[in-house]
C-alpha cells in the first residue's frame, strides 16, 4: 500500500466498516450474553474503541488530503452503458469536516451512552442501532453520488425510527417512531425526484460530475427547468430531514428515544443532514436565486415559529427539541442567504452546544430518576455542579453570550441576514435571538434554581456522562475560534478551507464595515443577554404558575399544527383508504362481477325450463328450428 | 459448456419430479419431494453461465408447429426463483400440511413445471397450453389446501384469470394466422413470428386487436387495476406456500408475458395503448397501498401490496424505457423474494396462533425477537429502503420512467408517493405485530424462530441484502436483453 490512494481508501474504508462492523457484533452479543454484566462492559467499551478508531481514521484522512479526493470501493448500481454509481467517498473540506463532527461527537457521545443506558435490556441493541446509524451518517457524508447519499439518507431516517421507537412497549414511543419515519419519507419523496430530474438532465448522479456540468454553463431553458425541479425537490427532503416548516412535526415526537439519541441525532448530526445537502449542491441553487430565497425564508420563518413554542414547553427536552428545530431554521436562513460557511459554522459550534445541552439535560434526567418536566425540577446545582457548570456554557452558548462558540456562529448569519437587507428576515433573526436567550435562561433557570419541586433525590451523574459534558463545554467555549472574524483579529480558517467547494460572499476589510460588524456583534450580545435577564427574574422565583391568558394556548399546543395535520391528511387519507376498499373493490368491481355471475345464474335457470323431457315438444323445438334454418337458407341465397 | 439438452432436463425434470412424487407413499413424501426440489435448484444454478439456449425440434411440420424452447435472462432468473421459492415453500409445508401429502407435494411439482415450460417456451402454442396448464395445479392447491371460502376464491381466481386467457388465444390465432397469409408458411415459433413481424408490422389497426387480446390475460395474472379483485380473495384463502408461489413466481408471469411478447410483437399497439396502462399502473399503486392500509387480515394486507408494487412494474414496462425495463425486471425478482418472505412470516405466526387478524398480535418484539427483526428487515425491502433489493428495482422504475415520452413525468411523481404510502402500511403492520404491549395472553406460548425457520430465512435475508449492495450479477444479463429487445423497437416509440 504504497499508492496514497490505496492508504486513502483502506483508511476510509476502515472509518465507515467500524461502525457497520460494530453494529452486527453488538447486536450478537447483546443477543448471547443477555444484559449480563460482562456482556454491557464488551459492549460498552467496544463500540466507544470503535467509533473512536474511526474518528481518527478520519482525522487522518483530513489532516492528509489536499484540496479533494475521490476514492472508488466497488460498482453498485449501473444504469446503462454510460453511467452507473459506485460506492465511493468524495473526500473534500465539506465533506470531511461533517465527518469530523459526526465522528467526534459521535464517539464523546457513544462514551456518554455507556453510562446512560447502564442496566438497560437492550443495551447490544441500542449500540446496534447507535453503530449503525454511524455508518449511514458517514454515507451520507462521504459518498460521491446522490444515490450513496440517499442510502445514508435512509439510513440514518431508518436508525432514528429503530431509536426513538427504542423502549417500543410503549404504543405512543412506537407512534412517534412510525411518524418520524414517515414523515422524513416525505421528503426523501423529493430527494428521489430531484435525483430523477438530474439524471434526465445529466444523465449521471455523481456529484463531482453533476456539478461539473452545471458549473460549465450553457445550459437550455430545458435543462434549466429540470434542474429548478431539482431544487425543489432537494429543498422538500431538506425541510423533512431537517425539521424545518413544514414537515418538522416529527422532530419534537421524536425526543420520546433516549437521550444520547436526541443529542446525536436529534442536534447534532442527522438533522443536519439538510444543511449539508443544500451546501453540497449549492450550485445547483445558484442558478435558482428565487428557490434560495424561498430556503432563506423558510429557515427564518422556522426560526422563529419553533422559538415562539419553545418558551412555553415543560419538558426539558421538548424545550431543546423546539430550540433544535429554530436553530437548524439559522442555519437554513444563512444557506439560503448564500452564506454557506456561515451555516456550516454554526452546524459546527451547534453540534458542540446542543449536544452538551441535551446531555446535560439528560444527566439531569438521571439524577432525577426520569423526571422530564422542569416544573419538577429546580435548585439542583449544588446537587449536580458538574452539569451544572457544563450546561450554563452550553445555555451561554446558544443565548450568544461572547466570546462562546453560539455568539460567533450566529452573529455571523445575523451579519449576513442584517446585510441582505430584508426587513422580515432580519425581524425574523433578531427576534429568535431573543427568544433563544429567554428560553433558554428559562430552562437554566427553572432547571438548577430557585427551590426543588421534585421528588426524588437528586445525584450527579456518573464519571463517563460528566467528563463527555467536561469535553464539550470545552469545545462549545473555544469553538469559535475555528472561524474567528478577521475583523476583529481571527484567522476564519474554516472559512478559507470550505471556500474551495462552496461560494460565499467575501466580506470587506474596512474601517467602516469593522465598525459596523462592532455595532452588530454589540447588539447581539445585548439582545442575548436580555433575555437571559428577563428570564432570570421571571422564573428566579417559580412556584408552578405560567401564563395563563387564552392566547397563549395556542402556543403552548404548539399552533395546533399535529391537530390540523392529523385532520386533514391522516384522516382523509384514511378515509379514502377505506371508500377505496369498500367502493371501487368491493362496490364498483366486485359488484360488477357479482352482477354478471348472478345475471347467468338466473339466465340458466330460464333457459333450464326448455329441457322438460317431454318428447312431443323437443319435436316441436326441432321443427320450428329446421323451418328457421330453411328460412335462413332462403333469405341468404 | 451447456448445450440444448441442459433445455431438456429443465423442462423435463419437474414433470418427472410430479409423478416420483405423486407414486411415493409413506413417510418419504416429504423428503422425496424436497429432495428433487434441491435438485432442480442446483440444475438451474448450473445455468447461471448461460447467456443463451436455443433448442427446436418438429412436432407437426404442415403447420409449423414444434417444440421450441429458449433460453435466455428474462427467462432464466425467473425459473431460478421459482426453483428456489418452490424449495423453500415445500420445505416450510413439512410439518404444516398433513393431508394428503403426496397430491400436494406433487400439485407443487407440476406448478413448477407448467411455470418453467411456460417460461422456456418458444412455441405459441405451447405457450398457450402452458399458460393454461399452469392455472390448474393452483385451483386444486387452493380448492384443497385453503382456507373457509376457498370454493369462492378458486372460482374468482379461475374464471378471471381463464377468461383472460381465452382472448389471448384470439390474440395467438390471429398473429399465427397472420404470419401465413404474409409468408404462406405456417409457424408457431416466437422467433420467426418476431423476426417476421419486425421486418413487415402489422397495420396498427390490427396490431392493436391483437395487443388488447394479450394485454387483457396478462393485466388479469399481473393483476393490473381494475382486474385486481381476485388476488386478495385468493391469497386469503391459499395455503401459505401456494400464496408464495402465487405471489413470486405466478404473477410474474403476467408481466414477463408482457416484456417478452406483447410489446416485443406489438410496439406500435403498445407505444398506443402505453398512456391509458400507465394510468391504471399508477391508480393501482396508489389503490393497493391505501387499501392495504386499512385491512385487519395480514394477509390481505400483503395481498394489495402486492397489487401496489406490481403496479410499479407495469409502470416500468409501459413508460418504454430501456432502465425502466431493467427496474421493472428486477423488481418482478424482488417482489417474489419480499413478499414470499412476508407470506411465510405471516404463515409463522398463523401456524401457531390460527388467526391472520393483525389486532390479535402485539409486542411480539419481546417474545419473538428473531422474528421481529428478520420481519422488520423484510418489510423495510419491501418499502424500497436503500440498501435492500427494493430499493434498487425502485430507483430504476422511477428513474426510467422519469425520462420517459409516454407520460408526463407528474406521473412519477404520483406513482412515488407509494414509497411514502407503502412505508405507512408497512410500518402499521411492524408495529401491530412487533411493538406495543402483548394483546392476548396466547401470544405468550409462541416459539421463536428454530432451525427450520433459519434454513428459510437465512437465504431470503442474504438475498435482500446481496441484491441491495451487489445487483450487478442480476442486473448485468438483464441489462444485455434489454438492450437487445430495445434494439427492435423503432426509436420514435421509445
Amino acid at each position: 500500500m504504497d499508492n496514497p490512494t490505496e492508504i486513502l481508501s483502506f483508511v476510509m474504508g476502515a472509518a465507515a466498516l467500524m461502525p457497520l462492523l460494530g453494529a452486527c457484533l453488538w447486536f450478537w452479543i447483546g443477543k448471547k450474553f443477555g444484559n449480563e454484566k460482562v456482556a454491557e462492559k464488551i459492549v460498552s467499551v467496544g463500540a466507544v474503541s470503535f467509533m473512536a478508531v474511526s474518528f481518527f481514521c478520519v482525522l487522518y484522512t483530513f489532516l492528509n488530503v489536499e484540496g479533494s479526493a475521490r476514492v472508488t470501493f466497488f460498482e453498485w448500481i449501473r444504469f446503462n452503458s454510460k453511467s452507473a454509481v459506485n460506492f465511493a467517498f468524495l473526500l473534500d473540506p465539506l465533506s470531511l469536516t461533517l465527518g469530523l463532527v459526526v465522528t467526534g461527537i459521535g464517539t464523546l457521545i457513544h462514551l456518554y451512552a455507556s453510562g446512560y443506558m447502564h442496566g438497560d435490556p437492550g443495551f447490544g441493541r441500542f449500540f446496534t442501532y447507535l453503530n449503525l446509524f454511524v455508518f449511514s451518517m458517514l454515507m451520507l457524508t462521504f459518498s460521491d453520488s446522490l444515490v450513496g447519499v440517499f442510502l445514508g439518507w435512509e439510513g440514518v431516517g431508518l436508525c432514528s425510527y429503530f431509536l426513538i421507537s427504542f423502549w417500543f412497549s410503549e404504543e405512543e414511543n412506537a407512534n412517534a417512531g412510525k411518524k418520524a419515519f414517515i414523515v422524513n419519507r416525505i421528503g426523501d419523496l423529493g430527494f428521489l425526484i430531484a435525483m430523477c430530474a438530474l439524471f434526465k438532465v445529466f444523465g449521471t448522479l455523481n456529484i463531482p460530475e453533476l456539478l461539473a456540468a452545471v458549473q460549465a454553463g450553457s445550459l437550455t431553458p430545458d435543462q434549466l427547468f429540470w434542474i429548478k425541479i431539482a431544487c425543489f425537490g432537494l429543498v422538500l427532503g431538506a425541510t423533512g430531514k431537517s425539521a424545518q416548516i413544514p414537515l418538522y412535526v416529527w422532530l419534537p415526537d421524536a425526543m420520546a428515544g433516549p437521550t444520547p439519541v436526541s443529542a446525536l441525532i436529534h442536534a447534532a448530526t442527522m438533522v443536519t443532514a439538510g444543511v449539508y445537502l443544500t451546501c453540497r449542491m449549492q450550485p445547483l441553487f445558484l442558478l435558482n436565486l428565487e428557490i434560495l430565497e424561498i430556503l432563506a425564508f423558510i429557515g427564518g420563518l422556522t426560526a422563529i415559529f419553533a422559538a415562539s413554542i419553545a418558551i412555553f414547553q415543560n419538558d426539558i427536552k421538548k424545550v431543546l427539541a423546539y430550540s433544535t428545530i429554530s436553530q437548524l431554521g439559522f442555519m437554513f436562513l444563512a444557506v439560503g442567504l448564500i452564506a454557506p460557511v456561515a451555516a456550516f459554522f454554526h452546524l459546527i459550534t451547534h453540534a458542540c452546544f446542543k449536544a452538551l445541552l441535551f446531555l446535560g439535560a439528560g444527566s439531569v434526567i438521571h439524577g432525577l430518576h426520569h423526571e422530564q418536566d422542569m416544573r419538577h425540577m429546580g435548585g439542583i446545582r449544588k446537587k449536580m455542579p458538574l452539569t451544572f457548570w457544563t450546561v450554563t456554557i452550553g445555555v451561554f452558548a446558544i443565548a450568544g453570550i461572547p466570546p462562546l462558540s453560539g455568539f460567533v456562529s450566529k452573529d455571523e448569519i445575523l451579519h449576513f441576514t442584517w446585510h441582505s437587507h430584508r426587513w422580515w428576515l432580519i425581524m425574523f433573526a433578531f427576534t429568535t435571538a431573543f427568544l433563544t436567550s429567554f428560553y433558554m435562561g428559562r430552562l437554566w433557570v427553572m432547571t438548577f434554581f430557585g427551590k426543588f419541586r421534585g421528588h426524588h433525590e437528586a445525584h450527579e451523574s456518573p464519571v463517563s456522562m460528566t467528563a463527555v459534558l467536561i469535553v464539550l463545554a470545552i469545545l462549545s467555549a473555544i469553538a469559535g475560534a475555528l472561524n474567528w472574524p478577521e475583523l476583529w483579529g481571527g484567522s476564519e480558517r474554516l472559512n478559507e478551507y470550505l471556500r474551495a467547494v462552496v461560494s460565499q460572499a467575501a466580506g470587506e476589510h474596512t474601517e467602516e464595515a469593522f465598525y459596523s460588524s462592532l455595532k452588530l456583534a454589540g447588539i447581539s450580545s445585548l439582545v442575548g443577554i436580555a433575555g437571559l435577564t428577563l428570564a432570570w427574574f421571571r422564573y428566579r422565583n417559580f412556584a408552578g404558575e405560567e401564563f395563563k391568558a387564552p392566547i397563549f394556548r395556542i402556543f403552548k399546543n404548539k399552533y395546533y399544527i399535529d391537530e390540523i395535520y392529523d385532520f386533514a391528511v391522516v384522516q382523509n387519507l384514511k378515509r379514502i383508504g377505506y371508500a377505496l376498499w369498500k367502493g371501487v373493490d368491493g362496490f364498483v368491481i366486485d359488484g360488477f362481477l357479482n352482477g354478471c355471475a348472478s345475471v347467468s345464474t338466473k339466465a340458466s335457470l330460464r333457459f333450464r325450463r326448455l329441457q322438460t323431457g317431454m318428447t312431443q315438444q323437443y319435436a316441436l323445438w326441432v321443427w320450428i328450428g329446421f323451418l328457421l334454418l330453411l328460412f335462413g337458407a332462403w333469405s341468404l341465397r | 459448456m451447456l448445450n440444448e439438452n441442459y433445455l431438456l432436463v429443465l423442462v423435463l425434470f419437474p414433470f418427472i419430479a410430479t409423478l416420483i412424487v405423486a407414486f411415493t407413499r409413506g413417510n418419504a413424501v416429504s423428503w422425496v419431494s424436497i429432495s428433487l426440489a434441491a435438485i432442480y435448484f442446483v440444475i438451474a444454478l448450473l445455468g447461471f453461465s448461460v447467456k443463451e439456449l436455443h433448442y427446436t425440434a418438429v412436432w407437426y411440420a404442415p403447420l409449423g408447429l414444434s417444440y421450441g424452447f429458449y433460453l435466455d435472462a428474462y427467462s432464466y432468473f425467473l425459473i431460478l426463483l421459482s426453483a428456489f421459492l418452490t424449495l423453500i415453500s415445500l420445505y416450510y409445508s413439512r410439518g404444516v400440511i398433513h393431508e394428503k401429502l403426496a397430491a400436494y407435494h406433487a400439485l407443487f411439482h407440476a406448478l413448477q413445471a407448467t411455470v418453467v415450460a411456460c417460461l422456456l417456451c418458444d412455441d405459441l402454442v405451447f405457450f398457450y397450453v402452458f399458460w393454461e396448464a399452469m392455472l390448474i395445479p393452483m385451483y386444486f392447491i387452493i380448492g384443497i389446501w385453503g382456507g373457509p371460502r376457498r370454493i369462492y376464491a378458486t372460482m374468482k381466481f379461475f374464471l378471471f384469470t381463464f377468461a383472460g386467457s381465452l382472448l389471448m388465444l384470439i390474440g395467438l390465432i390471429a398473429t399465427y394466422v397472420m404470419y401465413y397469409k404474409g409468408t404462406g408458411q405456417w409457424s408457431s415459433s416466437f422467433h420467426s413470428l418476431l423476426e417476421y413481424y419486425q421486418a413487415h408490422p402489422l397495420s396498427v389497426e390490427t396490431q392493436r386487436w391483437i395487443f388488447l387480446s394479450f394485454i387483457i390475460s396478462f393485466a388479469i395474472k399481473v393483476p393490473l387495476f381494475p382486474f385486481h379483485t381476485w388476488l386478495p380473495d385468493a391469497h386469503v384463502e391459499a395455503p401459505t406456500a401456494g400464496s408464495v408461489i402465487l405471489a413470486g413466481v405466478l404473477l410474474k408471469m403476467g408481466t414477463y408475458g408482457l416484456m417478452r411478447f406483447a410489446v416485443p410483437l406489438f410496439p406500435e399497439a403498445a407505444a398506443h395503448y402505453a398512456m391509458p396502462l400507465c394510468l391504471l399502473s399508477v391508480i393501482g399503486i396508489i389503490l393497493g397501498a391505501l387499501v392495504a392500509w386499512r385491512q385487519t387480515d395480514i394477509k390481505k394486507l400483503i395481498a394489495y401490496s402486492s397489487v401496489s408494487h406490481l403496479g410499479f412494474v407495469t409502470l416500468g414496462i409501459f413508460m418504454m424505457t430501456e432502465i425502466g425495463w431493467n427496474g421493472a425486471y428486477l423488481q418482478m425478482i424482488n417482489h417474489g423474494i419480499s413478499t414470499g418472505a412476508l407470506f411465510l412470516l405471516v404463515g409463522f405466526l398463523y401456524d401457531q396462533r390460527h388467526t391472520r387478524d393483525i389486532s390479535a398480535y402485539g409486542g411480539l418484539a419481546k417474545i419473538l425477537p428473531a422474528y421481529s427483526v428478520v420481519l422488520a428487515i423484510i418489510a423495510f425491502s419491501s418499502v424500497a429502503l436503500p440498501g435492500t433489493n427494493g430499493f434498487i428495482g425502485e430507483l430504476l422504475i422511477v428513474i426510467g420512467s422519469f425520462q420517459s415520452k409516454v407520460a408526463s413525468w407528474g406521473w412519477v411523481v404520483a406513482a412515488s408517493t407509494a414509497a411514502v404510502l407503502g412505508a405507512i402500511y408497512m410500518l402499521h403492520l411492524v408495529q401491530k405485530i412487533c411493538y406495543g404491549k402483548n394483546q392476548d395472553p396466547q401470544n405468550e406460548q409462541l416459539y421463536d424462530f428454530r432451525f427450520r425457520e433459519w434454513v428459510i430465512y437465512i437465504p431470503l435475508v442474504a438475498l435482500v441484502f446481496i441484491i441491495g449492495f451487489y445487483p450487478e450479477w442480476l442486473l448485468g444479463p438483464v441489462r444485455e436483453k434489454t438492450m437487445q429487445i430495445f434494439s427492435t423497437i423503432p426509436q420514435h416509440l421509445r
